[in-house]
């Protein structure tokens, strides 16, 4: 999708409103900093490393560039394989927030974008132009499981677990 | 062996019906839209991989409606139900689960309803 296109007008006046609002096409707000999980994770290997913390900005960058070379490439996506019952990779192990960052890893999490969609001659006020296809819910429901389970919370885990059974494909829940 | 009632007895306050707050809809249009998506052609894949998918979703489909899902609950933003959101997608099989199966009477007047009239438009345009 390309970038947002308001012809003359601006975005519109509640662009900024309700960023879980996807009834405008957007997976996630447009003010939700994807890289946030990310920047955090450089934090804390930046930290661990005992490296200087008065970085210049573009010092910065650079380093942040370098550090995410070393992470590994994402396991090969399987098409309705239930993340629930994905097997941990034994080297990246032990603590439950490791564990979180694989699976977020692994359903892509990490690598968010935006998901635009434009509807020309919209008209407030009118539900009708407010579309919401059912396959952009799809999307928008993968979206929001990620960001669920980075979240990491128990009661967000047995709600992302529950959306799981329902749209897992393993056969052995048939007799749900 | 994890199943649905387990993991739903897991999640606070469940109700068959409750709006999944992130979700703005109930279960069963979650269900309806993923029996779309599999049915697709980039589901392939998935079909191949698991045989019985189809059997497996109609199970869900009954189960759920028979714990008492009704089919006349729309999500919060868009007002649509089970029962119209089955008939955008196109799933006879799945509406004529939504009609044999539900435990209350659907209201079938929601389909020819005129302030639906993108919906309606788009049902008479075959």
């Amino acid at each position: 999708m390309g970038e947002p296109d308001f012809d003359d007008n601006g975005p519109p006046n509640d662009f900024h409103e309700d960023f879980d609002n996807y009834e405008y096409g957007y997976g996630l707000g447009p003010l939700h900093d994807g890289n946030a999980f990310i920047r955090q994770r450089h934090e804390q290997m930046r930290k661990d490393l005992d490296l200087n913390h008065e970085l210049k900005s573009w010092e910065s960058n650079v380093l942040l560039k370098f550090l995410e070379n070393l992470f590994c490439p994402l396991p090969k996506d399987v098409p309705g394989q239930n993340v629930f019952n994905f097997k941990l990779n034994p080297r990246l192990l032990s603590a439950n927030k490791q564990e979180i960052y694989t699976k977020s890893n692994y359903i892509g999490a990490n690598q968010f974008s935006r998901y635009v969609q434009i509807y020309k001659h919209d008209v407030k006020g009118d539900d009708d132009n407010c579309k919401n296809p059912p396959v952009l819910i799809a999307r928008t429901i993968k979206q929001k499981q990620r960001k669920l389970i980075m979240r990491g919370r128990s009661a967000d885990w047995h709600m992302c677990h529950l959306i799981q059974v329902v749209l897992s494909c393993d056969a052995e829940n048939v007799e749900f | 062996m994890w199943n649905f009632d387990n993991a739903a007895s897991c999640v606070d306050n469940f109700h068959i019906d409750m709006q999944m707050n992130f979700l703005r809809r109930p279960l069963l249009h979650l269900l309806i839209i993923d029996i779309y998506n599999k049915r697709s052609r980039c589901a392939e894949e998935v079909r191949r991989l698991h045989p019985n998918l189809r059997a497996v979703q109609t199970e869900r489909l009954i189960h759920m409606l028979k714990l008492g899902a009704s089919v006349d609950i729309g999500g919060t933003i868009m007002q649509y139900n089970a029962l119209q959101i089955a008939v955008y997608l196109n799933l006879d099989d799945v509406v004529r689960d939504l009609l044999k199966y539900s435990v209350h009477r659907p209201n079938l007047r929601v389909l020819s309803n005129e302030n639906k009239s993108s919906l309606f438009e788009l049902l008479i345009s075959g």
